[in-house]
């Protein structure tokens, strides 16, 4: 009853179901952070207006807790399809046309998830290598980064799915349909 | 011309201290050079990444220069971290030529990749509330206050106070809201966020005794870009970085006081002085941050104890020669 | 090759990846990598991508977006919609066009407490499409009244598009949502007024209901309680300064999630089809955030936008022509675009022309929350204008045997009430700018 139903597609091959349920179980971890991080901004709040005692680093917290939401949030988005194009120049090209177009912007999101995955890497070494960490509660900023790899990684990996799947559907009937933004 | 050196910093571009810091040092190196060589400046983070980040870009190449805080990446730069405990600095002129030759001396090793051009610090750092006078040391109790470092943080939370960190432009809301009841601040930066206009009551430390707080800048320079230019336009910065720049710029900080003081003092603001007598008990309340830091640099293979002598006998070595 | 046609060149290539189904982002990003390697090597862009993905991800004010969207899961999995429908329905669904009325008014209420335009859509559109069908409402009616009502969910605070605004524009997002306050109700009470002027002209399109009686109403009142709590919490609480945007999201999401388990009776699966519905919806925009993040930087590089800016400042054109202009490369580019892919692509390079010249004398805060509400009413336009329009393609699933030439009929007379709209806020600032400075 929740949502907008239309733009929801799940894969049936085996390896779609597979990373469909990985990338599932990251997005509601995800979530479960989100949820953390209300429910820690709400404890910050009635500390702060009933005791006068914030949470200290409540900003941190949700700045870091964010980062790794948003990232874990990637690949489910990219599995039920819902990262937006324009279709409006392709509306009336051939199916098949629009599948290899769609298979090749799914390999270059990959490509772009992938070459991500390995600079977030590179990044939570430096940051490791130079103590960087958040200024009140002293937490190392290369553990969320170093979380963020296996996210990007993972949406590399749905992203080559799609243009695998794209690519083979060519012969076949109606591409997959798009989302949108709000 | 021939080089353009892209120049990045957090500031809004209208604000304060770039546009009397670092505008006028970019004209000098042109001017210095025949216009051979300019600076390309872009503000409010404009070539991507958040401001702890800035000191990496300078680093890493993805930025020529770099204007930032080496405070923002506190556990980065312990040993430049002793310019803002409490109560080193008395004047943003005699403490940022200090930090320039403890820098050389000592900190080089904690900025590999730069060509460090200018550091200073900026001046004497006050408390501001919005409520009441903070006079003595219990009136800090119950109230909520931002703090711009780490140091800072372990201070107000030392002197009673309940320390709230947010970044600075989120400062204004927070008061308007009564999210935080004050802040510490050195004047320069408060009217760029309007702050006089939101806090009535500001407690200036006896000019007598040595200032809360202060915080360190960096103008630092991508080593490469730096070894890349021709020997005649290597020394055309070099002549305006070191102890005379570090000089410069700190006496712009101390000039820029004044002026930002008026704005609150035309608001008919509440001023008071906190008499040096007062302030020893402060001084006490916070020793043990000393002690902190020597702990954390001798754990780190320094010679803590020395460092902070260093650093105290240094700003008096320059306080004496002004 | 100067910078400015450096940029334009790179801007062509994008929209052609854009034309040829690349996702939004990508295209951003694969344009700002490629411009930022030209400009710069390849060094320093690998350094920057280091960090580029945290950096964005981190920033504290962006947190609001994913909590306003899983506050609106919740809500919609509370039943909150549908006691909203309910409610309106029982106050207006006896007049003629109705029902359609009450599904604008439920929209509005939902908008209130939901920061995306295509959730409010869809959700309104599950719970009012079904009493339109059964009334007989003619379709174009029917589904175009819920497709414009969609646009609400952003048009009135909280709204994504507006915190992204805020971010890029350096303003205060309280400010800006309290802006949009007085245009959001403009908007709900221009598109009952669209709806009674159409069954004015086709007295057939929209039956009346049965009437309800006192009683009835004040129970089907009463059913709103928790949105009008959620409401006074989260807005009311931003407005009137108890909570940071990211606090009240905050606060809500957790209310919301209450109600959705006490009243909507949801479990634990209900629960992860939200975590999941959120994710999907939070992905989306953040990945346009980060290509965005990178194309701008590269603009940046170019310097395209501020020579863009003291160019057109320097043709001395009326300002008011140059938002005119503006304006209209906004309804074309809405023809084919989302809302916040062309806030994020276009605010950088139109907020410099605009903040150069003078409009009724306003003050650069004035002026750059004044401007980011008219932005915000035009790139909502673009949801439900042909050929594109997500918010017409999400009511036209749910109601598959309504050719979707029809809904864009439907909705014609709601754009002609949201032009009238936006021509009243670019003459008068005062309609989004009087709450600002009460309350401020
Ligand atoms: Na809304
Ligand atoms: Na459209």
């Amino acid at each position: 009853m929740a949502e907008p139903l239309v733009l929801k597609h799940a894969p049936t091959d085996p390896a779609g179901r597979v990373l469909y349920a990985i990338s599932r179980a990251f997005a509601i971890a995800g979530g479960l952070v989100l949820v953390a991080l209300t429910i820690m901004s709400l404890v910050s709040i009635a500390g702060r207006a009933m005791l006068s005692m914030p949470l200290p680093g409540d900003y941190e917290l949700v700045q870091v807790g964010c980062a790794i939401a948003v990232s874990a949030f990637l690949p489910l988005t990219q599995m039920r399809g819902g990262h937006v194009i324009v279709d409006f120049f392709t509306v009336n090209a051939r199916p098949a046309v629009r599948a290899a177009l769609d298979s090749l912007g799914a390999l270059l999101l990959a490509v772009c998830a992938g070459v991500l995955a390995w600079r977030l890497g590179a990044g939570a070494i430096a940051l490791e290598e130079a103590n960087d960490q958040t200024t009140i509660l002293a937490l190392p900023t290369w553990i969320p980064v170093a979380i963020m790899v296996p996210c990007f990684a993972l949406f590399a990996a749905t992203g080559l799915h799609a243009a695998w799947s794209h690519w083979s559907a060519r012969g076949g009937d109606e591409a997959p349909p798009a989302g949108g933004a709000g | 011309q021939e080089v353009t050196l892209k120049v990045h910093h957090f500031w809004p571009p209208g604000a304060m201290p770039p546009s009397t810091l670092l505008v006028p040092w970019c004209e000098r190196i042109a001017k210095d050079s025949n216009n051979r060589m300019k600076c390309q400046i872009y503000p409010a983070m404009q070539l991507g990444g958040a401001p702890p980040q800035l000191i990496q870009q300078a680093m890493d190449g993805v930025a020529d220069i770099v204007w930032t805080l080496p405070g923002y990446t506190a556990g980065r730069f312990p040993l430049m971290e002793v310019f803002e405990l409490p109560f080193m600095s008395a004047s943003a002129e005699a403490t940022s030529q200090a930090a320039w030759e403890y820098f050389d001396k000592y900190a080089r090793k904690e900025f590999p990749g730069v060509q460090m051009l200018v550091v200073n610090v900026h001046d004497n750092g006050f408390v501001h509330a919005r409520e009441r006078q903070v006079k003595v040391m219990a009136d800090f109790k119950g109230l909520k206050m931002r703090a711009p470092t780490r140091q800072t943080n372990k201070m107000l939370g030392a002197l009673g106070a309940t320390p709230v960190a947010m970044p600075l432009p989120a400062l204004a809301d927070a008061l308007s809201k009564g999210v935080v009841d004050g802040y510490l601040l050195p004047w320069e930066v408060i009217p760029s966020i309007k702050a006089h206009e939101l806090t009535r009551y500001h407690s200036e430390t006896d000019p007598a005794s040595r200032a809360l707080y202060t915080a360190v800048f960096t103008l630092a320079m991508n080593q490469a870009k730096y070894d890349s230019l021709p020997p005649d336009l290597r020394k055309v910065i070099d002549q305006n970085s070191g102890l005379a720049a570090a000089k410069a710029f700190g006496r712009q900080w101390d000039a820029s006081a004044p002026p930002a003081r008026k704005l609150g003092a035309d608001r008919g603001n509440v001023f008071y002085t906190i008499p040096s007598s007062e302030l020893q008990n402060w001084q006490k309340a916070t020793a043990n941050l000393e002690d902190e830091w020597v702990r954390d640099v001798t754990a780190k293979g320094n010679d803590g104890r020395m460092l902070l002598q260093a650093t105290r006998d240094l700003i008096r070595k320059y306080e004496g020669a002004k | 090759m100067s910078g400015v046609e450096f940029g334009f060149l790179m801007f062509g290539a994008m929209l052609v990846m854009l034309a040829l189904r690349v996702p939004i982002g990508i295209a951003m990003l694969v344009t700002g990598v490629a411009g930022y390697v030209t400009l710069t090597g390849w060094a320093p862009l690998l350094n920057y991508l280091k960090t580029a993905a945290w950096s964005r991800f981190s920033v504290y004010d962006l947190s609001v977006i994913p909590m306003f969207l899983m506050m609106g899961q919740f809500a919609s999995r509370g039943g909150l919609s549908r006691s909203l429908f309910g409610a309106a329905n029982a106050l207006m669904g006896h007049w003629r066009g109705g029902v359609a009325m009450a599904a604008v008014g439920a929209c509005a209420g939902f908008g209130a407490i939901c920061g995306s335009s295509l959730a409010t859509a869809a959700t309104m559109g599950q719970v009012a499409l079904p009493e339109l069908r059964r009334l007989k409402y003619q379709p174009a009616l029917a589904t175009g009244a819920l497709a414009a009502g969609g646009t609400l969910g952003i048009l009135i605070p909280p709204s994504v598009v507006l915190v992204i605004y805020a971010i890029l524009s350096e303003q205060n997002i309280a400010k800006l949502f309290m802006a949009a306050f007085v245009p959001g109700i403009l908007a709900m009470l221009g598109y009952l007024a669209a709806i009674a002027v159409y069954v004015r002209l086709r007295p057939d399109a929209g039956p009346a209901n049965v009437e309800r009686s006192w009683p009835e109403r004040l129970s089907a009142l009463r059913e709103v309680w928790p949105v009008l709590m959620l409401f006074v919490v989260v807005i009311g609480g931003i407005y009137g300064g108890v909570f940071t945007p990211t606090e009240a999201a905050a606060v809500g999401t957790v209310g919301a999630l209450a109600f959705a388990v006490w009243l909507g009776g949801m479990r634990w699966r209900g629960f992860l089809d939200c975590l999941a519905g959120t994710a999907e919806a939070t992905g989306m925009i953040f990945l346009i955030l980060l290509g965005a993040d990178i194309l701008n930087v590269f603009l940046a590089l170019t310097q395209m936008p501020g020579e863009l800016a003291a160019w057109v400042v320097g043709l001395g054109l009326p300002p008011l022509a140059v938002l005119a202009v503006i304006l209209v490369v906004y309804v074309v580019l809405g023809c084919l675009m989302d809302s916040l892919s062309m806030i994020l692509l276009t605010i950088p390079i139109f907020l410099p022309m605009i903040m150069g010249m003078d409009f009724h004398g306003l003050d650069p805060t004035d002026k750059a929350i004044w401007f980011g509400i008219i932005a915000l009413m035009v790139v909502e336009i673009g949801l439900i204008t042909p050929p594109v329009g997500m918010n017409v393609y999400i009511i036209n699933s749910l109601a598959r045997d309504v050719p979707m030439s029809e809904t864009f009929r439907g909705v014609v007379p709601f754009l002609i009430s949201d032009v009238i709209r936006v021509a009243l806020l670019a003459a008068f600032p005062v309609l989004s700018l009087w709450l600002v400075h009460l309350l401020s």
